[in-house]
């Protein structure tokens, strides 16, 4: 259905050449779609060597993520959703994926974490950032150091909060406590603007 | 953003599925109570949509890496149906929903009426005004509740359409396909079953000439369809007609 969120900015030029590779990868244009690739490969490719961790893996999850990104590519809406998001939110459900299930198997991934425990940006990455994003990380700033860590791992390791309570060897309830807690100061601190 | 209580959540505390649904902690029995208010509650998926954009923030801070040479050339071939030197040394399996277009171009098959099976065309007489088939069409089906989308296939002459891919309808619910032309009210046309597993066809007399720009839709209804011949419901999925 059509959403009431306002459109957003598209002064942009990087963003205008990218949501115009993507609409047109939509309409199965080859040309295109290289196009989109030799802009957002390098990030996509950040994104899953992220989550996953290993490049084999994540060699394997970025083919896979650029044959859905073809296939999909014609359900993108570009006054509803910035094109980056939309990409990089496919390679992080994808990469996701794979971790489940190669998690099942080896359960070490869990405890690993250097992998999901990652700096905050720095200074320089800050001032390069749109306005959107440094809200966001000024509202994060202003979490505790535990849900803070709980929110990031869960956006890039993928993990439940059972998963959560298990690395941190905390009980269930104690965590869903800690992340709602979190996420509601989130909500305030981001519909204050 | 809405304030409706979750289920989920114990009384004192306010309601986070939305972020808790974008976030992806959720599982089991509140993942799934989550997902079915995204259905019942069009604000709620809004808010869900809204936590998605805000998380993705996120990825800002991920570094950019060169991906490895050859990586593009390897994704082409497998567009083409080359499967090239796929390196599945990992448990990944591609899902359900990421079915090819081109695989499912070739289930057109299974839709095509008993009595004309398509591995043997009839010969097209010297002075038939038209072949006797019409090639299928397509929509990539964007699913209301999560960003995914999932293809769509008409048989104009079999005046069907079928989703191969699973679909949320609600125990004592309908699903409903709609045809909108141009700007133009939703015609209604039938209402899915199942057709096999996770698989569903609805009857849709659209006919066979389909200008640009025609949109199919699905929404939620009373059992049977709409009793008032307009969409009474949510929407769950829509995309664009185009051919294959």
């Amino acid at each position: 259905m059509t959403s009431p969120l306002p459109p957003q900015p598209t002064t942009d030029d990087a963003r205008a050449r990218l949501v115009e590779a993507l609409v047109a990868t939509g309409a199965e244009d080859r040309a295109a779609f290289a196009t989109l690739y030799s802009l957002t490969s390098a990030k996509l490719f950040g994104v899953c060597l992220r989550i996953c961790g290993d490049r084999g893996a994540a060699e394997d999850v970025l083919s896979e993520v650029y044959l859905t990104i073809w296939r999909r590519a014609g359900a993108f809406e570009p006054g509803r959703a910035s094109p980056i998001s939309w990409l990089a939110t496919i390679a992080r459900n994808r990469a996701i994926d794979w971790r489940r299930s190669a998690g099942r198997r080896q359960k070490v991934t869990l405890d690993d974490a250097p992998e999901v425990a990652d700096p905050d940006p720095s200074v320089e990455e800050r001032m390069i950032e749109s306005d959107d994003t440094k809200q966001l990380h000024l509202c994060l700033d202003q979490l505790d150091d535990k849900q803070r860590g709980a929110i990031r791992s869960a956006f890039f390791g993928g993990l439940t909060y059972a998963e959560l309570a298990e690395r941190d060897r905390v009980p269930l309830g104690t965590m869903k406590s800690w992340v709602r807690r979190g996420l509601q100061r989130l909500k305030d601190c981001l519909s204050d603007d | 953003m809405t304030t409706e209580p979750t289920p989920s959540a114990s009384g004192t505390e306010p309601d986070t599925a939305a972020a808790e649904l974008a976030l992806g902690v959720l599982d089991g029995a509140e993942r799934g109570a989550a997902l079915r208010r995204t259905i019942a509650e069009p604000a709620f998926a809004r808010e869900v949509e809204q936590w998605r954009d805000h998380f993705a923030r996120l990825f800002a801070g991920v570094a950019d890496v060169s991906a490895p040479a050859g990586l593009f050339e390897q994704v082409e071939a497998r567009i083409d149906g080359r499967a090239g030197p796929q390196r599945l040394v990992n448990p990944w399996k591609p899902t359900a929903i990421a079915a090819s277009l081109a695989a499912l171009a070739m289930t057109a098959v299974a839709l095509r009426p008993v009595e004309a099976p398509p591995v043997a065309p009839a010969p097209i007489v010297a002075t038939a005004p038209m072949p006797t088939t019409t090639p299928p069409m397509i929509a990539a089906m964007a699913l209301t509740d999560t960003n995914a989308s999932q293809p769509a296939l008409y048989d104009a002459d079999a005046g069907m359409v079928k989703m191969p891919g699973p679909m949320p309808i609600p125990e004592g619910r309908s699903a409903q396909l709609w045809v909108i032309e141009g700007d133009q009210a939703p015609r209604p046309l039938g209402t899915f079953r199942a057709a096999g597993p996770g698989s569903y066809v609805a009857e849709a007399k659209i006919g066979a000439v389909i200008t640009p720009g025609t949109k199919l839709a699905i929404t939620l209804e009373p059992l049977g369809g709409s009793p008032t011949g307009k969409p009474t419901g949510p929407v769950i999925a829509s995309g664009l007609l185009s051919k294959v």
